[in-house]
């Protein structure tokens, strides 16, 4: 890695030319084709991508909840969570680092709670997984969870069942689970997706309430950009197992450049104008994780698709200050044999 | 809590006037009565005095409300193929035996049934799960007389006894000596059922959301296992015992056939072949009201299992009971 002397501050996670692939009846689905990226202390980190793009396994990655022998990680992957290289774990110590140093906060709340077992209990199972101290405090501290995460009457609520809580309750309830050991990173799995709109902005808030006063890294996994707006210091855009662009909030929804962002961008309806225009969508399906395309994967749906993107993988290119984007338009020789201006041209027409 | 009791008692009466009403009629249907089911043909006389004394030469609706005023006092009536016996008395004579050999046979098909299908699934596509499903394969298409024949002439003949029955008050060496191969042969099905439902059981749990969930919380694969896949994975096991249970206990006709046990299984069979009345509609209220109790423990065992039935018992609202 080329040190970047921009921030000293050291990295709390790095993932290096994470590969995974899950092993079907099929063949050997490629889910993750080498990314790298980073986190730092008290960063929030989203990572955007349509379903199947490989957002959610990459981040299991670093729980180790990829599920041996279906799933593997490919020889060469890296994965350091402050200068340990996790991939060499014992079960024992991915055990002791599970829940501890990284919590996971999943989709469906509806789905995520043991349903016989009592709230209170699964809260302060969590906690006593990782804390030495008597039940009686963990019962406190549980409590106290509960009124962190804005519970009302936790007192009353520690001895409920997840059945007596409302979907938005019950993901306050997954987030205290998260937060029982004060984790250093918290990876939220698409965490208000199967929320209604209202209780969604309260899980975010929530959730940025407690990234500052905790100083918690967050990785975001999510599809909508709109989630990911107020939240993010930097966005990660995955397609096909890769990385396709990333960088700061302000560079991604401002001065994208690959084109699948700019057509996500388009994608997401307005709540400006009248609401009789066509939303916008991008043709076809996501490529065959399988076989994958043996150039860039959105060549096929890329309206910009140039001969080469269909044969060759695109590179990465840097646009400075960490906004880097992976397609054949930013290539020194695309440039120089199409013009800086015709391509400025294809890009507005898109 | 009281008000769903007093529905559920209200409904076991409901239900048992039914099937004694259906079975009742159903039964006079049948072409012939206990006069001709012998293949003696006995003298006009005979049989006219005989119906005299049933009550058979009356209309079959006197019948109907004759029998339902003597079931309000508790009596089923004289047996016809065993005089002098009532079938009160056949059935309290009888039913230990079939009750034993199934409880034993659906506690043993239970543990081992259990223990094989948690196995199976946690070693899934590993040897032990193939070895499960070949029991389980074998439990559901070899039929228990087989299973009987064969105990007897490999396991039987030395410490196990080939047939009989431990009399009142033998020790308990006696007891396992002579319920041992009977009750395997009627607990290889129970095995093998509960073998798959429980591997299918295990492995859906295992796959949900809060099972990764209790492993992101950082619990070892044992603490997962017991703190949060056991009492998950059992619900739906209890829905298919509770039937099973009624239908072991009130006796298998071949079992207890091979085994010669004194149970009541046989009288199920023995009495509609030999149209006896009195019999057919004991045994089959027995049954039912057996079946009916099962159904009703069941209900209550869900209630401890899952506290949302539980809940929804407590509160009156029964939608979902």
């Amino acid at each position: 890695m080329e040190t970047i002397v921009e921030n000293e501050e050291k990295n709390l996670l790095e993932v290096e030319h994470l590969r995974v692939s899950f092993h079907t009846y099929a063949g050997e689905v490629q889910a993750v084709r080498d990314i790298s990226y980073t986190v730092k202390p008290g960063e929030c980190l989203a990572i955007v991508g349509e379903s199947g793009s490989g957002k959610t396994v990459s981040s299991k990655a670093v729980m180790g909840l990829i599920e041996k022998p279906q799933g593997e990680i490919k020889e060469g992957s890296r994965i350091t969570f402050d200068g340990q290289d996790v991939l060499k774990f014992t079960e024992k110590q991915w055990e002791k680092f599970r829940g501890n140093d990284v919590a996971m906060i999943f989709q469906d709340p509806m789905t995520s709670l043991n349903p016989t077992t009592k709230v209170g209990k699964q809260i302060v199972e969590a906690i006593l997984l990782h804390n030495k101290m008597s039940h009686e405090d963990a019962a406190k501290r549980a409590v106290e969870l509960l009124r962190m995460v804005e519970i009302p009457n936790p007192e009353e609520r520690f001895g409920q069942y997840p059945y007596e809580f409302s979907g938005g309750m019950r993901q306050r309830v997954v987030i205290a689970i998260a937060l029982a050991c004060n984790p250093r990173l918290m990876i939220a799995d698409e965490p208000t997706t199967a929320l209604d709109v209202t209780i969604q902005a309260q899980i975010l808030r929530l959730l940025r309430k407690i990234q500052k006063e905790n100083n918690t890294a967050i990785i975001m996994i999510t599809h909508d950009l709109g989630v990911v707006a107020g939240m993010a210091d930097k966005i990660i855009v995955m397609y096909s197992g890769k990385i396709m662009e990333q960088g700061s909030v302000r560079d991604i929804f401002y001065h994208p450049k690959h084109p699948y962002t700019r057509a996500l961008l388009k994608a997401a309806p307005s709540l400006k104008g009248n609401g009789k225009e066509e939303l916008q969508v991008i043709p076809g399906t996501p490529p065959d994780l399988i076989n994958p395309p043996a150039g860039c994967g959105f060549s096929t749906r890329c309206s910009l698709c140039l001969k080469v993107c269909k044969q060759y993988p695109p590179q990465s290119h840097d646009f400075g200050e960490g906004h880097s984007c992976t397609c054949w338009l930013y290539h020194p020789r695309t440039v120089q044999v199409l013009g800086e201006e015709k391509i400025n041209n294809m890009l507005e027409e898109q | 809590m009281g008000k769903y009791i007093l529905k559920k008692i209200i409904y076991f009466f409901i239900t048992m006037f039914i099937i004694i009403t259906a079975t009742f009629f159903m039964m006079n249907c049948m072409p012939g009565d206990a006069t001709q089911a012998d293949t003696k043909v006995l003298p006009a006389a005979v049989v006219e005095n005989l119906k005299a004394r049933w009550g058979l030469d009356k209309p079959v609706f006197e019948r109907y409300l004759i029998y339902l005023g003597n079931l309000l006092q508790g009596q089923f009536g004289e047996s016809y193929k065993t005089p002098g016996m009532t079938a009160n008395q056949v059935i309290a004579e009888r039913f230990p035996a079939s009750l034993q050999l199934g409880l034993q046979a659906v506690a043993v098909g239970l543990i081992i049934g259990l223990i094989l299908g948690i196995l199976a699934a946690l070693h899934r596509g590993r040897v032990i799960d193939f070895v499960c499903i070949f029991i389980a394969i074998i439990g559901v298409s070899v039929p228990s007389f087989v299973f009987a024949a064969l105990l007897q002439r490999f396991a039987g003949g030395g410490f196990f006894p080939i047939i009989g029955w431990p009399s009142k008050g033998a020790d308990i060496a006696d007891e396992f000596r002579y319920t041992f191969l009977p009750t395997m042969s009627a607990a290889i099905g129970g095995i093998a059922t509960y073998s798959r439902y429980m591997r299918s059981s295990v492995l859906d749990v295992m796959g949900s959301d809060y099972v990764l969930l209790a492993k992101a919380k950082g619990c070892s694969r044992r603490q997962i296992i017991w703190r949060h896949v056991m009492r998950n994975a059992l619900m739906p096991i209890i829905s298919i015992v509770a039937p099973q249970i009624a239908g072991v206990v009130t006796g298998s006709f071949v079992i207890e056939r091979i085994f010669s046990i004194p149970g009541l299984g046989r009288y199920y069979v023995d009495s509609v072949n030999g149209r006896d009345y009195p019999m057919i509609m004991a045994t089959t209220i027995f049954f039912a009201m057996i079946f009916i109790v099962c159904m009703i423990g069941m209900d209550i065992l869900y209630a401890v299992v899952d506290p949302r039935v539980r809940h929804s018992i407590i509160e009156g609202k029964e939608e979902n009971v």
